[in-house]
């Protein structure tokens, strides 16, 4: 189930029905709650394919044993967490990668002249595999290294990793952010309620209005045959609206159905295309996975811990962990060299920028880095929306100006494009935020009722009848 | 969010919400849905769907010859070669992607070409004989070609007449696709005048090597359809209850011509010939005096298929020699067929 299906908003109108009309009380109403939430999960993840849920069952008890065993047998701990690195990976590593991987073997085996003749594996990709594999290792790597205590309720750390808001794309939370919400006693507020509503109802209308409108001119651009590098860049910042809006959509849809269920999600965008700087890009951008990445693999191959205040780590440690970082980070997008491609680009920009501002006696002013940036994170979204490999190499082969003739009319129309989705984008971003601002204002409701009867209308008046589905479900 | 409430937390103003306040709420809420209804409204009166404009103006064009009918129709008829073939002055392509025949009986009744033209309708005869219309789309469609209160074909294809849903559909569908247009369009049109070259965003992408049509358009084949075939077939309807004897009037009332061309088909190229649902349309045509081109056992290259009734570009070209032979052979009210002749 998607969260723009229409079944999703009568799905969730029962959940939250019966979520908040139970009569119970005290610790009975909270697991009565949690048990509600966690079936629903179950009927939201299993909606369309069934035998998913079995995965996620098994990355679940798997991370729940072995924290219980942690909490026994510590002196076992090193052991444990290889099991669930194991597990967890190994089960990415089949669904996900296997697939890739032994394509990927067979075709350079071919082009070292080994005449191969592999079946293609068909294996489908569990959705939100990704997702759930990291939270659920960041319980796991939590207890192992002693900063959460491990739960011994399996419902809890069940409805930890399958909480539907966030299951299939993310936030991806930590047990330490997400964990003690679900062990507190919930009550419903009306404000909470509302304030939720406010913001999955901009998170629809991202999705809805902007990033479905955006993708009916860039999917025509990048099906194109040998394109000129205009059109290909100006589809490519075309497609930075549509994958901001697309994504931090869903994260608002899911941001404000957990609210509305009595449940804080991480914030996981922060205006990305403000960055000045690559680091800077990465602070903004999927901030719950980027700083997953940071605290899990970055800085354990830098040979730091998070809290760790010690020297900091030579540049040539850095520069590795740097590419190590961004590689996976790349390829947990997606089994395809064009994720990988567009890991190392961004290792590379956040290697230069190092290297650049560290010899650099001036700063360039704001909105000329914000430019600079802007620029090369399109280029990045050029690899990773491409088609092919073809796509790139025809980029780098062509001269940039060529074809400018039979172009200019299909960019000037993307101008206008990334012009209204981004101005839609920042417009509403504002107005959404003013909303959320009103706080204890009297005159909140009136302002809200207002924005929904706002939002609705918009969604009512741009819904596609084909609706594409959410872009990172893809991952 | 807790049970408790301390005294620093900020109150909630939807615990008890001031009545002036929701009052204000309310009465702005109702203004914003208003306006939006009104505004759609002004929009669709302004804008047409461009699926269902561009077939109209091909029909109203004045062209000699008309070639109505779907995707199949598309993928068969190269327009200016038929005209070559047929030595005619014009040949206009008025087929509508994903169209059957509630939608041809709609574009000819509402919007009838020129006294003495000859309209082609070539659709697989499946999707001629289609009663009631199976998706949304389909519906917006024909709803969008109406131009009035169409008793006999809405309760063909809707079930009854246009609903308040029907309109409200179409106008959003228009004012929809008004506004993407417009997004690309002030650009362009600013450049345009620049410049002084009229563009068009569909035309250049077209250029471009993409597909045509317009990106826009509203009411698209749903997921996994394949152009020209929705995803829920509609009933087939006998030839008597169909949309066949709607045509004829539209022909007799428009006085234009009336040619029933049953397209290519991969299936009967080396099928026995047999009695199909085709035979019977035809028969049933031909007693109303409707001239039928039967190309299913047509001499047809089968590498010019690229499905079942759809051909490649490549294999258009001899599609639309063979239609002009058809065409050009077949006496008023006569009978031209294929391999499987009678």
């Amino acid at each position: 189930m998607t969260f723009v299906q229409q079944e999703f908003l009568v799905f969730f109108a029962l959940v939250l029905a019966i979520t908040w009309g139970m009569p119970l009380v005290g610790e009975r109403r909270r697991v009565a709650q949690n048990v509600v939430l966690l079936v629903a999960s179950a009927v939201f993840y299993g909606w369309v394919e069934p035998w998913m849920l079995g995965l996620l069952l098994f990355s679940t008890a798997l991370d729940y044993g072995v924290t219980v065993g942690m909490a026994r047998w510590p002196e076992r701990r090193g052991r444990l967490l290889a099991l669930s690195l194991v597990g967890n990976l190994g089960l990415l590593g089949v669904f996900k990668y296997l697939g890739f991987f032994v394509t990927s073997v067979g075709e350079a085996l071919t082009a070292l002249g080994f005449k191969v003749h592999w079946p293609t594996l068909e294996i489908a990709l569990p959705v939100g595999i990704s997702f759930y594999t990291f939270q659920t290792l960041s319980y796991t790597l939590d207890v192992y290294r002693g900063k959460l205590t491990p739960r011994r309720s399996f419902l809890d750390v069940a409805l930890f990793v399958s909480f539907f808001p966030q299951l299939v794309a993310g936030p991806v939370e930590r047990a330490r952010d997400l964990l003690p919400q679900l062990e507190r006693p919930r009550q419903a507020a009306a404000g909470q309620l509302a304030s939720g509503l406010s913001l999955a109802l901009w998170g629809a209308v991202k999705k809805i209005v902007v990033a479905d409108q955006v993708a009916l001119y860039v999917d025509r651009c990048f099906v194109l045959n040998e394109p000129p590098p205009t059109v290909l860049f100006m589809a490519s910042a075309a497609f930075a609206v549509q994958i901001l809006a697309d994504f931090s959509g869903y994260t608002d849809i899911a941001r404000g159905t957990a609210r509305m269920l009595g449940v804080n999600l991480t914030h996981n965008f922060d205006r990305p295309y403000l960055a000045e700087s690559p680091s800077d890009f990465w602070r903004r951008w999927h901030v719950s996975f980027s700083s997953w990445i940071h605290e899990y693999v970055y800085l354990p191959l830098c040979g730091r811990s998070a809290d760790d205040d010690g020297p900091p780590p030579s540049a040539a440690r850095r520069t590795l962990a740097t590419f190590g970082s961004l590689l996976i980070s790349g390829l947990w997008h997606g089994a395809a060299w064009k994720f990988v491609l567009w890991g190392a680009y961004h290792a590379s920009l956040l290697t230069l920028w190092r290297a650049v501002s560290r010899r650099s006696p001036v700063s360039a002013p704001r909105p000329l880095k914000i430019g600079v940036m802007f620029v090369c994170t399109v280029f990045g979204w050029l690899l990773f929306r491409m088609q092919d490999g073809d796509t790139l190499r025809h980029v780098l082969q062509t001269a940039p100006w060529a074809g400018w003739s039979r172009a200019w009319p299909t960019v000037y129309a993307l101008v206008g494009v990334v012009s209204v989705g981004g101005g839609v984008l920042a417009l509403g971003g504002a107005v959404e935020a003013r909303v959320s601002a009103l706080r204890s204002s009297p005159w909140r409701p009136s302002v809200e009722l207002a924005w929904w009867a706002l939002a609705a209308s918009l969604i009512l008046l741009m819904a596609r009848s084909t609706q594409s589905d959410f872009l990172y479900f893809r991952f | 969010m807790t049970s408790s409430t301390s005294a620093s937390e900020p109150l909630d103003p939807w615990a008890r919400p001031q009545p002036r306040a929701l009052a204000l709420g309310l009465a702005c809420a109702a203004a914003v849905v208003g306006l939006m209804a009104v505004g759609v409204r002004a929009l669709a009166d302004q804008v047409g769907n461009p699926r269902a404009a561009q077939a109209v103006e091909q029909v109203r064009s004045g062209a000699p010859w008309i070639i109505v009918g779907n995707s199949v129709a598309q993928s068969v008829v190269d327009p200016a070669r038929l005209a070559e073939r047929l030595e005619t002055d014009a040949v206009a392509q008025a087929a509508i992607d994903g169209a059957l025949g509630p939608h041809v009986a709609a574009l000819l009744r509402h919007h009838p070409p020129s006294p003495g033209a000859t309209v082609v309708v070539l659709m697989p005869t499946h999707n001629l004989l289609a009663g009631r219309l199976p998706s949304e789309s389909d519906r917006a469609l024909l709803v969008e070609l109406l131009r009035a209160p169409d008793a006999p074909l809405t309760s063909l294809a809707l079930g009854g007449a246009v609903s308040a849903l029907d309109l409200w559909t179409r106008d959003r569908d228009r004012a929809r696709s008004g506004l993407l247009s417009a997004v690309t369009a002030t650009p362009l049109r600013l450049v345009s005048a620049l410049s002084g070259v009229p563009v068009r965003l569909d035309s250049a992408l077209s250029e471009l090597g993409a597909e045509a049509g317009p990106i826009a358009g509203p009411s698209g084949p749903l997921p996994g359809a394949a152009p020209g075939r929705p995803v829920v077939e509609a009933e087939e309807l006998p030839p008597a209850s169909s949309v066949l004897p709607l045509l004829v009037e539209a022909a007799e009332e428009g006085d234009f011509r009336l040619v029933v061309v049953v397209p290519f088909d991969r299936r009967r190229q080396d099928a026995p010939c047999r009695v199909a649902p085709e035979d019977e349309a035809g028969r049933w045509l031909n007693e109303a005096g409707v001239s039928v081109v039967d190309l299913r056992g047509a001499p047809l290259d089968p590498s010019a298929f690229s499905r079942e009734f759809h051909l490649h570009n490549a294999g258009r070209a001899q599609g639309t020699d063979l239609l002009a032979e058809g065409l050009r052979a077949v006496a008023p009210g006569g009978y031209i067929s294929g391999a499987c002749g009678r």
